[in-house]
């Protein structure tokens, strides 16, 4: 990693957290505001300012995946695929979630407020309270690597939610358990399929047959799960209807 | 610690700059040899401590010492307790044909020696013990991410992978054996210096 970089990740920090993780089941949108100081300060004797950065950042539902789910998705490079080879080679059961997120590089609004970092930072905390938003966070950046410290939150919150809300969610739904190595692992039936990719197939069959889905999404969920040779009847079925 | 040149390696320095060696060299390659054979069927399990000393008995103190020097320069910090009782034997029973024992001498630098290597396999086992304690009280560590853009997979690890693959403690336990392995080397060479009275 680059040294700037490095320094810019170890130096950020999350000021203020937001009061809800990010949703098992849903989407979640989080208001960020990146706090830096300006790059600009050792010029500027005596006047304090702050620059604050704010937009958001927004996630699709996590999904639960087995490694060999995950290798059937587009979009990963041939050095993750073979990583994600090996595991689902060796621990095929082992339970991943995927979270796929969504930001703007360029922010919604920048200001300058007068101040130094920690007391901007306590004028907005008092703000996010007063307004009771349960989804923005305050984040201390490093200068003009602000986006470095975004990406640190980003991820910071999703190893925050996946350990205290989805691994937990999962587990209390039966979807996952702990195998005698102490692994996370997916759940299956007595048919040997994930407790999950039924749960999911049974709720995409029921939208594509009430015409809320395209059946090809169907039939590239049951090709990541490997299972359409066991639902193929079923899906023949939803064009017979039609 | 200073290598100590054999017979072999000083004739082949001379044997460039002149084309024969005098008897003495010749004897001297021979008594080395016959040593080096020794030694051999010793690290070999052919012989015990006890052949050990019959077999060199009568040899002067030169080649004793050597011998010697042989057993401790393959002692090393990652010996096993076999590799080093194999060893002290050896030093212990040649020591006792030399002309001035200092055996007890010998055997309190072994045994430290040997301390040594146990106290880095405690302070090993303590680091690796706050660090299982450390994930377990905060399961976030144990938390694997593979990133490919806007994609992010989590997947928790196992406690044992989890310490597998923890930097701080791959660091920290860097730290202390190299500690444990200067204090290991220092003992060492006093040891050398004994033997080499």
């Amino acid at each position: 990693m680059d040294k700037r970089i490095q320094y810019a990740f170890e130096h950020s920090k999350i000021l203020k957290w937001p009061k809800q993780l990010l949703s098992s089941f849903g989407t979640s949108e989080i208001h960020y505001h990146v706090l830096t100081e300006p790059v600009y300060s050792e010029f500027t004797k005596g006047v304090t300012e702050t620059v604050v950065r704010e937009g958001k950042v927004s996630w699709f539902r996590p999904q639960l995946l087995t490694p060999g789910y995950i290798l059937r998705i587009e979009g990963f490079s041939d050095e993750a695929k073979n990583a994600l080879s090996s595991l689902a080679n060796e621990m095929p059961d082992i339970a991943s979630i995927l979270y796929r997120f969504h930001f703007k590089r360029e922010v919604d609004s920048m200001s300058f407020v007068s101040g130094n970092l920690e007391s901007v930072a306590e004028k907005i905390a008092k703000d996010i309270n007063k307004r009771g938003d349960n989804l923005a966070a305050i984040i201390k950046g490093v200068g003009d690597l602000w986006d470095i410290s975004l990406s640190k939150f980003i991820l910071d919150m999703m190893t925050r939610s996946a350990q205290q809300s989805q691994f937990p969610e999962l587990r209390k739904k039966g979807l996952i358990s702990y195998n005698q190595f102490g692994q996370q692992v997916v759940s299956r039936d007595t048919q040997g399929i994930p407790l999950v990719a039924k749960k999911e197939i049974e709720s995409m069959f029921d939208m594509v047959k009430h015409g809320d889905m395209e059946p090809r999404d169907l039939k590239s969920e049951l090709d990541r799960w490997s299972l359409f040779e066991l639902y193929q009847d079923r899906f023949f079925d939803l064009f017979r209807r039609r | 610690m200073a290598t100590i040149k054999s017979a072999i390696e000083i004739a082949m320095e001379k044997s460039k700059k002149i084309d024969k060696l005098n008897p003495q060299e010749m004897a001297e390659i021979k008594q080395e040899e016959k040593i080096a054979g020794i030694l051999a069927k010793y690290y070999k399990d052919e012989i015990q401590p006890d052949d050990l000393w019959h077999h060199l008995k009568g040899i002067s103190n030169k080649y004793l010492v050597k011998a010697q020097n042989n057993f401790l320069q393959s002692l090393t910090f990652q010996s096993n307790v076999y590799e080093v009782e194999k060893r002290k034997n050896g030093i212990l029973a040649i020591e006792n044909l030399k002309r001035t024992s200092q055996s007890s001498n010998i055997e309190l630098y072994l045994e430290q020696l040997k301390k040594v290597q146990d106290d880095f396999q405690k302070d090993k086992e303590q680091l690796i013990q706050n660090a299982k304690k450390e994930l377990k009280r905060d399961p976030q560590k144990r938390l694997q991410t593979l990133q490919q853009g806007n994609q992010i997979i989590l997947k928790q690890m196992s406690l044992e992978e989890a310490l597998e693959q923890d930097q701080q403690l791959k660091q920290h336990l860097n730290q202390v054996e190299k500690q444990f392995k200067k204090k290991y080397n220092m003992g060492k060479e006093k040891l050398a210096d004994i033997i080499n009275e």
